[in-house]
């Protein structure tokens, strides 16, 4: 395939800057422990109430805990002149734009997977079964990261981009959120979590299929 | 027809004409339509008098979805062929598709009080037209927020791009799932099941909302594109 050293450059390049950057990182996992954390001083310690909405809370927690992370998935390179430079190598924009998000997935949405148990445990859940829920998270967030990816090209150089990642990506989300939530609370009640969980691929896959190709196009004209 | 409307100061002559001829069919149809949907149709068997919210709420989601595919049709001429007025298009249908959106859910919202029990509920029909009013906002905000005009049309039309993946789920949302919204009556394979009473107002409330959205449009239309050239002249001025 053409470009195809290219793809594997910007993917080593992305995991290399993001590994430098750890604080970053470090920082969303933090955001995530504190959404978890609120929720009990909200609404009290009871265990069986907590643990009934631990799952919701364990995917409300990725969608707010990921916003302010995607939302920087482009600024780096459009100060420093590199999303010119991706723009113009001889490779699909599209397949860039794929390889960047695996690599964002890796520093962004693979280590809040690796934190949920964390989160679970703080909210009372028996861990049994809970590599479902891991799994679904993992799914999710890939999903999840896409559509930020799509809405970071949209909202470069926005004024308020804060605030519209979060009215973009949030509805745009709502399917990742149903199915994801569905098939780790089966995960978790110890039900079959098949149905949900393949219908949580499927719209990842719907969104592999389209948002590169839509990012791409939202890039180029963004450069113009 | 869509090169030969291009051109703004021809769009501007024709749009003159046929906004009054807009206005007078939405007054044609609204004021019949009135007359049927609330004193000269017959309340539901089960229903009752609450049936009539139906005249304002369905009509209302029709052209909520009608407003967004044509913005996303707007959004392609946008993107593909560049066409500066599908851009002033697809920004000017968004507040009245956004507000019809809005009326959706709050008669939807007094019907199934009465009879359903409650305000709301999280049923599929329901969470996707919301999801529709909120797509609508977004667009608006967004379109809003860069400093460069052409930008913000851009990333709008590839955002409708996107969002157009909820249209179907809205319109086939009764039949895929077992939802407590009713399923469809009239666009139906087979014919309307909807009595022909109740149909007459129907149709007329929804030519009614049909014409609004294109006068409200038409409107907004003009008044973009002469802030589109008030905007050019005071940067020349600048220069």
């Amino acid at each position: 395939m053409i470009g195809l050293p290219a793809l594997i450059a910007v993917f080593k390049r992305d995991l290399l800057l993001g590994w430098r950057g750890i604080g970053d990182i470090m920082a969303g996992l933090m955001f995530y422990a504190i959404i978890a954390a609120l929720v009990p001083l909200a609404i009290g310690p009871d265990p069986a109430v907590l643990q009934s909405m631990a799952t919701a809370i364990i995917w409300i927690g990725l969608l707010i805990a990921t916003l302010p992370q995607m939302e920087k998935l482009f600024t780096r390179d459009a100060m420093e002149g590199v999303l010119d430079h991706l723009i113009m190598i001889p490779a699909p924009l599209a397949m860039i734009v794929l390889a960047k998000v695996i690599a964002a997935w890796m520093l962004i949405g693979l280590p809040m997977t690796l934190f949920a148990p964390l989160l679970g445990l703080m909210l009372g859940l028996d861990l049994s079964g809970f590599g479902l829920v891991m799994l679904a998270l993992a799914v999710g967030s890939f999903g999840l990261l896409l559509i930020g990816t799509l809405s970071a090209s949209l909202t470069l150089g926005a004024r308020r981009s804060g605030v519209l990642m979060a009215i973009l990506v949030l509805p745009l989300a709502m399917p990742i959120l149903i199915f994801g939530t569905a098939a780790s609370q089966a995960a978790v009640n110890g039900v079959s979590a098949g149905e949900p969980l393949q219908l949580l691929c499927g719209i990842t896959l719907v969104f592999v299929a389209i948002t590169p190709f839509l990012t791409a196009l939202s890039l180029r004209y963004g450069q113009e | 027809m869509f090169d030969y409307l291009a051109n703004p100061a021809r769009f501007q002559r024709i749009a003159a004409i046929a906004t009054p001829i807009v206005w007078a069919g939405f007054a044609l149809t609204l004021l019949p339509g009135l007359y049927f949907a609330f004193l000269s149709s017959p309340a539901d068997y089960q229903q009752g008098e609450t049936v009539r919210i139906m005249y304002i709420h369905v009509p209302s989601a029709w052209m909520a979805l009608f407003g967004y595919t044509a913005m996303a049709l707007m959004a392609i001429f946008t993107l593909v062929w560049k066409h500066p007025l599908a851009d002033i298009a697809a920004r000017s249908m968004a507040l009245p598709g956004a507000a019809f959106a809005f009326i959706t859910l709050i008669t939807g919202s007094l019907w199934g009080r009465p009879m359903w029990g409650t305000w709301w509920v999280w049923d599929a029909r329901l969470t996707s037209m919301l999801i529709l009013l909120f797509l609508y906002i977004g667009y608006m905000i967004l379109v809003d927020s860069f400093d460069r005009y052409e930008r913000g049309s851009k990333s709008g039309a590839v955002l409708l791009l996107i969002g157009v993946i909820n249209i179907p789920i809205i319109k086939f949302s009764v039949d895929w799932w077992n939802t407590l919204h009713q399923g469809a009556s009239v666009f139906r394979r087979g014919g309307p099941t909807i009595d022909p009473s109740m149909l007459l107002p129907l149709g007329l409330m929804a030519l009614a909302a049909m014409f609004w959205f294109a006068g409200i449009t038409l409107m907004r239309m003009k008044t973009m594109l002469g802030e589109r050239r008030l905007a050019a002249m005071m940067a020349k001025q600048e220069r």
